[in-house]
Formats: structure tokens, sequence, C-alpha cells
């Protein structure tokens, strides 16, 4: 994992590589249209907050982006490598992308350390005590080192989601989704997760994170992008979208949740 | 109790008898007893007139029981007891193998219904819906006759290698027995193989830690357990055939009409075991799948988000999850098989059940003899859910 723990204000985008390409993407459950016709390219250490009411298809984007959806019409491109039929392409991909929950999912049959050691020992083929010691600092890093020996069930939700970030952390990957990650959790929880969230971001992670958070959108993005009815509406930096957004759909949006 | 509100309930004096509820109880619990002791006295007396006893089954048998496995006996100097455990080591044997294959068979159903792949659904629910919507009995029966009219005569055997046997009286291949006298072997064999044993499993162990300790180093994997496991089992088997090796391979042969020797596997064990795995199979596959659909979605999107592949996320994460689910009504089926296999009666295969209506046929006590049969029915049951139960009592002891 690259370590750019200085670099947060002011990075210079600009002279990074596109890390995620999506070009003309349509995504249709039956006769209704969840995407249509979305591009975007995202830069390497860049972090986008993804807005929208509803059903507007924002989560069936990120969840295009390793396919837990898969796309039917466009190009979806990942650290260069295409989302296509390939097996090999897709698990490639999917070592590459960590994916957090709103549900946090954890595997409430394993313990937390087994919950994390997981992918890299069965994926990664790394050896137990590797693993083990990989776990461990994940779990220092996300603030419940004391939590390891427990099961899901015995955590409050933002120690589950905290678990579930460490899980995705430990594949090492490059970029991570987070689908609307403090939408399940009692408001005294969001804090802690939203933390770690932020320590993440400034660490140099490229991170997309679904959300209604908007104080975090404010302080963390790099790019805000408003999603309605299954277009990608409006996008540009906080200050653009917060003191002088130009659709009517996008006004409306930000007038009733803030 | 504390009551709020209202009106004080009426002194005990004041409420009718019959609506009393003391009296009521004792009511119901005086009717309960007079019938019980009715029945009890009405039975014991029947039972008196009958002379009711179990010695009769101590007395010689003089009759033939087939499809013995691993056991000799004539019924010439054998006790009608002897007989019937020999019934009841049938049924056990066709119990086991069928618990087995249908669990297997099951699993693999089950899983395959869930398959993306269009063909293996589809498939996949054939075999359940032929299984499971006609009758085990039927199904035991077909089995039997396919066997009985589509194998060749023994005249015609088919003959793979000397080796193995297939024809209309079943199916023989050899089968390792211990020699004579294996069983009061010199104590010097015994204590030498056990030794050697010993020494075998201090090795692997020391292998398994040398590995380990690579592993430590290194980071690639070494697996030390199945190192250990490999010299442990090759020590053993090089050990034992050092000693002399005094257990041999009984081959089967065939002389007149008859197989001797060998293992035999005639049709009726097998069109009862037939029978028994594809109508419980197919249950099982039902609730293997209904156990997995019932788990959220999240578990199977978590499991691809962490990169598992199909085989690993379907052993790792779902159906140690399934289990929980799955063990209670799978116990069910495994007492259905105990309880189903009294059906080798259609097709003569020597169960606990037959053996006992001969000895019934041949002696009588009709009672006797309903009487060890549930119980023997009723113990193999009880024997199914203990251990099923362990093995729920493991899967459920983490809350979830």
């Amino acid at each position: 994992m690259t370590t750019e723990t200085a670099s947060t204000p002011a990075r210079d985008l600009e002279s990074m590589d596109d890390i995620i390409i999506a070009e003309n993407v349509d995504k249709w459950f039956g006769d209704f249209q969840a995407l249509d016709d979305i591009s975007m390219r995202i830069k390497e250490h860049e972090i986008v907050v993804v807005l929208g009411p509803s059903g507007s298809g924002k989560s069936t984007f990120i969840r295009c982006l390793n396919r837990l959806e898969e796309h039917d019409a466009g190009r979806i491109v990942i650290d260069g490598i295409e989302m296509n039929d390939d097996v090999r392409n897709l698990n490639a991909i999917r070592s590459e992308v960590g994916m957090v929950f709103q549900q946090f999912n954890l595997f409430p049959h394993l313990s937390v350390m087994n919950n994390i050691t997981l992918g890299p020992r069965k994926v990664r083929r790394m050896p137990k005590l590797d693993a083990d010691a990989l776990a461990m600092q994940l779990l220092e890093r996300v603030g419940i080192p004391e939590q390891a020996d427990k099961y899901p069930a015995q955590l409050s939700g933002g120690q589950q989601q905290r678990v579930a970030i460490a899980r995705a952390l430990a594949m090492q990957p490059k970029i991570m989704l987070f689908d609307e990650p403090t939408s399940a959790l009692d408001p005294e929880m969001i804090k802690e997760v939203l933390d770690v969230m932020q320590e993440l971001a400034r660490s140099g992670m490229t991170m997309i994170v679904v959300t209604h958070e908007m104080g975090f959108a404010r302080e963390v993005a790099d790019r805000l992008i408003f999603f309605d009815e299954g277009s990608l509406v409006e996008e540009g930096t906080p200050q653009h979208f917060f003191e002088n957004p130009q659709e009517e759909r996008t006004k409306l949006f930000l007038s009733q949740i803030l | 109790m504390a009551v709020a509100t209202g009106s004080a309930p009426p002194p005990p004096s004041e409420v009718p008898l019959l609506y009393r509820r003391g009296v009521r109880r004792l009511l119901t619990q005086g009717i309960y007893v007079a019938i019980t002791a009715v029945v009890i006295g009405y039975v014991y007396t029947s039972l008196d007139l009958r002379e009711f006893g179990f010695g009769f089954l101590n007395e010689p048998a003089a009759f033939k029981v087939g499809n013995q496995w691993l056991v000799d006996v004539d019924g010439v100097t054998n006790s009608r007891i002897t007989m019937y455990l020999v019934g009841v080591w049938s049924s056990l044997r066709a119990v086991l193998v069928a618990i087995a294959l249908s669990t297997v068979i099951g699993v693999l159903v089950g899983v395959a219904r869930l398959s993306s792949n269009w063909l293996v659904a589809q498939m996949a629910m054939l075999y359940v819906e032929i299984f499971r919507n006609t009758p085990l009995l039927v199904q035991v029966v077909l089995v039997y006759t396919i066997l009985l009219i589509g194998a060749p005569l023994i005249e015609n055997v088919v003959n793979v290698g000397d080796f193995f046997f297939i024809s209309n009286r079943g199916m023989a291949m050899p089968w390792p027995v211990p020699d004579e006298g294996f069983w009061n072997a010199p104590i010097w064999f015994v204590g030498v193989w056990v030794a050697a044993l010993i020494a075998m499993a201090v090795v692997a162990g020391r292998v398994r830690a040398q590995r380990q300790e690579r592993e430590r180093e290194t980071g690639q994997p070494q697996y030390g357990n199945r190192w250990a496991l490999g010299v442990f089992a090759l020590g053993a088997v090089v050990s034992f055939f050092a000693l002399g090796a005094p257990v041999s391979m009984d081959e089967p042969m065939i002389v007149g009409t008859h197989y001797i020797e060998g293992m035999v596997m005639e049709p009726e064990f097998t069109a009862l075991v037939a029978g028994l795995t594809l109508y419980t199979s197919a249950f099982i596959a039902e609730i293997v799948r209904g156990g997995i659909q019932a788990l959220p979605r999240g578990q199977t999107e978590a499991a691809n988000a962490v990169g598992l592949s199909g085989y690993q996320r379907l052993t790792l994460v779902i159906l140690p999850q399934a289990l929980r689910q799955i063990i209670p009504s799978v116990t069910n089926q495994y007492l259905n098989i105990n309880k189903n296999s009294s059906l080798a009666y259609a097709v003569l295969y020597d169960d606990l059940f037959r053996v006992a209506n001969i000895v019934q046929n041949k002696a009588g006590h009709a009672l006797e003899m309903f009487f060890v049969i549930i119980v023997t029915y009723m113990l193999i049951s009880f024997a199914i859910s203990v251990v099923m139960n362990f093995f729920n009592a493991r899967v459920t002891a983490q809350r979830i």
C-alpha cells in the first residue's frame, strides 16, 4: 500500500493516471434501466463521493466496478484491466478493489481475526502467521485490536463496519468502494467509521464512497458526483456543489438533505 | 398478585365447584389415571394369558439367513437371537451405506440446483422431482428388477481381470481378511507394531514442526499436516508388511452358480441401498438448497468481493452457515432411512424385520417379536439422533 500521509489538501491529481475508466456504461434490470450511458474517469488517490436519491443508480454503479453487477453495455477498465468475460481479468480486478457494504456482511461463523485473514490466506495463499500479523496491524489501524478473538455478533455496528474495512484492506487493494457504509449505523457510531475512512483517505487510497454524510463529502472528497434516475447529472468539487450547483435536480436534492 | 383496579375476586366458597381451577385439574388428572389403569390392566391380563416371555429366543434357530457379511452363521447350532442379530447387522449396513451415499449425492444435487449453469440446474431439478415424487417401495423394487433382469446370468458373468465380477447374483470383489490366528497373534507382534506406530508418530510430528518452521521463514506454504499424515501412513504400512502382514486379500471365485469368498454385493442389498439413496438424496438436496437460499445474499457478495473462488465461497462461507439450517432436517431424513430400511421385506433382503418374521413364523410369540423389533428400530434411531445432536451442537455453538 502506498503511504503518502502528508499529501492531503493540495494533491496534484492532474499528473496522475486514470485508475478507473467507465465509458458509456448501461445497466438494465429487466425493463428498468438502472444506469444510462455513464462515463467517468477517476484518478489514482482520488476521493470521489457519489450522491443521489435512492434508486438513482449510485449503488449499482459502484457494484459494477467489481462486478457484483454485470454491466450490459459500455466499457469499464480498472487499473488497465478490461472488465470482460475473461475470468483471469475478473480475479485480477477483484483483488485490486476492496468493498465495504451497508450491511457489513461479515462472515458470522468466523472470528474477527478469521474474517480478516480468510482472503489473504485462501486467495493470496499467505502463511497463517503472516496473515495474523497483518490482521492485527489492520485492527490497530481501525482502532479495535482488542476485539480480534470475538465474533461479529458480539460487536457493535460501528465495530463491525470497522472490521469490514479491515477485511477489505487485508487484500491490499488499490481502490476501495464504500456502499453507504454508515447508513445502517446508530448515529453515535457513525463518527468512528468516518474517522477510519478519513484516515484511509489521507493515506492515499483511491476511494469511491456512496454516502449521505454531507460533512464527510465536504471535508474529504476531491470530487462529488450526483446521480439521478440512472444518469450522471452533475459533477464537481465540494465548493462547486455546496455553493454553486448548476442543475435543478441537484439543487432540489441538496435542499432536501442539507 | 397485585390487582390495581376492578372488583376483588369472590371468595372461594362462592365459586361453583366445577368452575374452580383446582377441582378441574384434579378431575382431568383423575380421568387420565383411570384410563391408563384400564389399559395397563387389559394389556397385563392379555399377556398373562399368552405366557409373555423371551425364553424362546434362546432356542436353536433351524433356519438360514442370507445376505451375511463378515459373519458366518448357518442357523443349525445358532440360537434365534443370534440369527436376529445377524439381521440387525444387515439392516445397519444398509442404513449406514445409504446415509453416507444420500448425504454426498444430496449435497451435490442441492448445490447443482442453484448452479448458474442452466443445464446443470435443470438436471438437478429433474433428479429431485423424479425421486421425491415416486414411492420408495416402487424405486426399491424397480432397481431390484433391473438388476435381476438386466444383469447377465452367472454363466455369462462379466469378469474384469478375475478381480471384479458382475452378474444377476450381484457384484463380487476382493476383500482383505485377517489370517487365521490374527486375533491371537503373539504378543511380540502387536507390541512391535504398536512401538513402530508410536515411533512413526514421533517422526511425523518432527516433520510437521520442521515444515511449519520453514513456512514461517519462507512465507511459502509447506503443507505440514499433509506431510505428517503421509509419513505416518507410509511408516504404518511398511512396518505392517515388514512384520509379515497377517492379512490377505480374499479373492472372489465362482463355484457352480454361486460366488464364494471375496466381498459380494447381492442384488437385494444393492436394490435396497440404491432405493433408499435415490429417494432420500432428493429430499436432502431440497434441504441443502433451502439452507443455502436462507442465507443473506450479502454473504455471497462479500465472499466474491474478498476474491474467493466459487468452490471456496461454498465450502468456507456458505455451507458452514447453511449447516445450522440443514442438520436438524437432515437428521429427520436419516431417521427415515432407518425406518424405511424395513422395505427390505419387498426384495427379500434379510434385514432385522424379515428375520424377526421368520422367527415369529417358527416360534409364535408375535407380541414379543414386535416388541423386540420396535425397540431395535428405536435404539438405532436414538443412536442416529445422539450423533447428529453432537454435530448440531458443534455448528450452533457460536451464536451468529
